[in-house]
């Protein structure tokens, strides 16, 4: 098989395959437990989290470990709005091109009386700081934008939007589940409140992501129950997916340079195999793009055909969303773009990272052309 | 062969490429497994037809048919047997077509049967299709039939299960002859017993799924609720009427046409102390006739959209067994030819609620001739036998 999805999710790495298995050969460990076992476990999660601080440049405090990005998404707009006044309506800007767990927990809020404004984007695929700055009303609490988009690649102007918010001293919260490892995070330099991350997207396992606070942001917890990450999210530590996190995290920071040369090197390999095919149509944006993933609408074809024979050829890659039946719906993002159901049905997203060769671009690349030529 | 063997044995290119139709259910996961055995290269498609928003109504159980249950059962399986498994959206395509004839049938007081359609237009059709994009040879099904090859024409005909209890073939009588020609039933051989038995051995995640109900997408049974709730704007200019007997004194008021099917006994609201049963639906006066269980019976029926497996020269002037509801008895009867394509199908004895919409299906034995949709029942007997030596001296 030629993976081609690093966007849905990345191999973990030999050297995160290690650690973990000498985790799970250290004993029982629960970090809260008083005995010295518990003490070895709370050692290793402080680890983590410092390791994690010095890497993001964060605070240790700033750090909340979460079973993922989507967890993190919907503690920072839920956890939020329940910290304020429950007796006004409170005023939301989001974009309509954020990932499903940020959609969504929008759409929750709303259904409780609250009011959401969903940015469009521009036929770029970015969100503009302008567009943002005319959203924003007296009773505004919150901006949630994304940095790198999920579907198509492109990296939205979050500087300038994080700027801009704190400018206006609204609460900044980023998804930046897709950036980390391809853009540069200095926390405490960043003017964003809120971040989530996730290590299924770094090469660690997947069900352990954190949310990035700073500690003035008011928050409530969604799962109540526990004293753990300072009582905002209950629940004994995932210390095995903690511990995973803080290598693959580790290993990234070691290979950073070489990562992002290296999947610049592959987008532009792709790119020129591919948008001279006058069936082909690039979506992604050349300008603003984190160049690991590229996504491109196929002229005149099934897109639920073409998917699966290229994955009967052993090819993974992915067309936008799928839903929960596996059944493929028009992403939300294209048609956010101005794509047409039909259009984005027949688009795919290819993405790559660390382990991907130029190689199995090319035979990508070959058999996509025999399909659709 | 009546037991799958645990191994899977390798694929043999000269047997061909199959996408098999699977439902979650016991019958499509065993025939995939029989593929899968009988060196098939296979690929497991789930079509999602609707969903729980389509339906509505208070649905406590999960229904039997593309819940998301059955669809990572279907996956399940697949997996079992090591062959890919893909979820295709054929919602909008059902909704037009299998959907809006359901809501136009009642909406002209007669009783459709969605199956019928949905096997014509969406499985034998638009899944066909998939069939071909992808470069496959064969469809295939988890239905109860076989089907057979003429010798001497060389057409292909549906022809009934062995299991007679579980027999389908009442419901392909739509299947283009292409199609037929690509058609793959591996359960036609087998009856249920065998099928759960073989699924139970080779622990197939399927083996004990309840049968499956008659309409998927009402898994309530109840579809005047289905209609009110979900086609309102449809249903609701539908005016009410009168239950008149045969001697046309009116009963009592009926709540729109759409609400009743021939043969019904309850919910009529009439109390006369006697079982009373619909025996017709005049959609012209808007009357809705009613009398005794004898009153529903009638001998002759047009049947119209025909579909025929054989020459016309097979039924016309033949006399024929004719099924006219699924799961019933196949009854002799004469066959004629009408104008328009339309054929008149008159019983040897007289038959209990002939309705309109559903299907009638001319068998010779086993095999299916063809099958098309009762128009009308013909009420005046008389005028018929007056007519009949004009008809046989036309045939």
């Amino acid at each position: 098989m030629i993976y081609l999805d690093y966007a849905a999710t990345t191999p973990i790495t030999p050297l995160v395959k290690e650690g973990i298995y000498l985790f799970l050969n250290s004993g029982p460990a629960n970090a809260s437990s008083v005995h010295q076992a518990g003490q070895a476990a709370h050692h290793i999660l402080s680890k983590a989290r410092s390791q994690l601080a010095s890497i993001i440049h964060s605070k240790e405090k700033e750090i909340i470990f979460t079973s993922g990005g989507t967890e993190a998404n919907n503690l920072a707009i839920l956890g939020f709005a329940q910290s304020q006044s429950h007796d006004k309506t409170q005023h939301f800007i989001t974009s309509k091109i954020e990932h499903a767990s940020v959609l969504s927990a929008f759409e929750y809020l709303e259904s409780l009386g609250h009011e959401v404004t969903y940015l469009s984007p521009q036929s770029s695929g970015c969100i503009t700081p302008d567009s943002v700055a005319k959203a924003i009303q007296k009773n505004t609490a919150l901006v949630s934008i994304m940095w790198t988009n999920n579907e198509i690649g492109n990296n939205n102007p979050i500087h300038e939007i994080a700027q801009l918010c704190s400018d206006k001293n609204i609460i900044f919260h980023c998804d930046a589940v897709q950036a980390l490892g391809y853009e540069d995070f200095q926390f405490d330099h960043l003017n964003i409140d809120m971040l989530s991350i996730s290590s299924h997207k770094i090469y660690g396992p997947s069900g352990i992501g954190a949310l990035i606070v700073k500690t003035r942001v008011p928050l409530k917890p969604l799962i109540f129950g526990g004293h753990q990450n300072w009582n905002l999210r209950g629940g004994t530590e995932n210390l095995l997916g903690i511990h995973g996190f803080q290598i693959a995290l580790t290993e990234l920071e070691s290979h950073r340079l070489e990562d992002k040369e290296h999947s610049e090197r592959l987008f532009i390999h792709a790119l020129g195999l591919l948008k001279n095919n006058p069936k082909i149509c690039i979506n992604t944006n050349l300008e603003n793009r984190s160049n690991h993933i590229l996504n491109f609408t196929i002229k005149n074809i099934d897109g639920e055909s073409l998917f699966m024979r290229l994955d009967m050829l052993g090819f993974a890659v992915s067309n936008g969303a799928a839903c929960s039946s596996g059944a493929q719906k028009p992403s939300h993002v294209l048609k956010a773009l101005g794509k047409s159901d039909e259009e984005a049905q027949s688009s795919i997203r290819m993405s790559w990272g660390r382990f991907s060769t130029i190689d199995e671009i090319n035979s990508f690349a070959k058999a996509l052309q025999n399909i659709i030529d | 062969m009546t037991e799958i063997e645990s191994n899977i044995t390798s694929v043999n290119i000269e047997k061909g490429s199959v996408i098999i139709a699977m439902s979650g259910g016991v019958d499509s996961s065993v025939a995939a497994a029989l593929l899968v055995n009988q060196g098939y290269k296979v690929m497991g498609i789930t079509m999602k037809l609707w969903g729980y928003v389509d339906t509505g109504g208070n649905i406590v159980e999960e229904s039997r048919c593309c819940s998301l249950d059955d669809i990572y059962n279907a996956k399940d399986v697949c997996a079992q047997l090591g062959i890919p498994h893909y979820t295709l959206d054929f919602s909008e395509k059902f909704r037009d077509t299998v959907i809006t004839n359901f809501v136009d049938e009642y909406k002209h007081g007669r009783t459709p049967n969605p199956c019928i359609v949905c096997n014509t237009k969406i499985k034998w059709e638009s899944l066909l299709d998939k069939v071909d994009e992808l470069g496959f040879d064969y469809i295939a099904t988890g239905h109860y039939a076989n089907k057979v090859r003429d010798s001497e024409s060389g057409q292909w005909m549906i022809s009934k299960g062995k299991d007679s209890s579980k027999d389908q073939s009442y419901a392909l009588w739509g299947v283009g002859q292409e199609a037929l020609s690509r058609t793959l039933f591996p359960l036609g051989t087998l009856t249920k017993k065998e099928v759960r038995q073989m699924a139970a051995k080779s622990n197939l995640k399927s083996a004990d799924t309840p049968e499956s109900q008659e309409i998927c997408f009402v898994p309530d049974d109840n579809y005047r609720r289905f209609l009110n709730e979900k086609y309102p704007d449809e249903v609701k200019d539908i005016p009410k009427g009168n239950f008149v007997d045969g001697s046309g004194k009116i009963m009592g008021q009926h709540e729109g046409i759409h609400q009743y099917t021939i043969g019904q006994r309850k919910g009529l609201g009439i109390a006369t102390g006697e079982r009373i049963f619909v025996n017709r639906i005049d959609v012209e006066t808007n009357n809705i006739y009613v009398g005794s269980k004898e009153e529903t019976l009638f001998s002759s029926f047009i049947v119209h959209k025909i579909n025929l497996f054989t020459s016309l020269a097979n039924l016309i002037g033949q006399k024929r067994d004719v099924m006219i509801r699924y799961n019933s008895d196949a009854k002799p009867a004469r066959i004629f030819e009408r104008e328009n394509s339309e054929l008149l199908v008159i019983f040897d004895s007289p038959q209990s609620a002939i309705t309109p919409g559903q299907s009638a299906v001319f068998f010779q034995g086993d095999n299916v001739l063809g099958g098309g949709n009762i128009k009308s029942v013909i009420l005046d007997e008389f005028a018929i036998k007056k007519d009949e030596g004009n008809i046989y001296a036309k045939s």
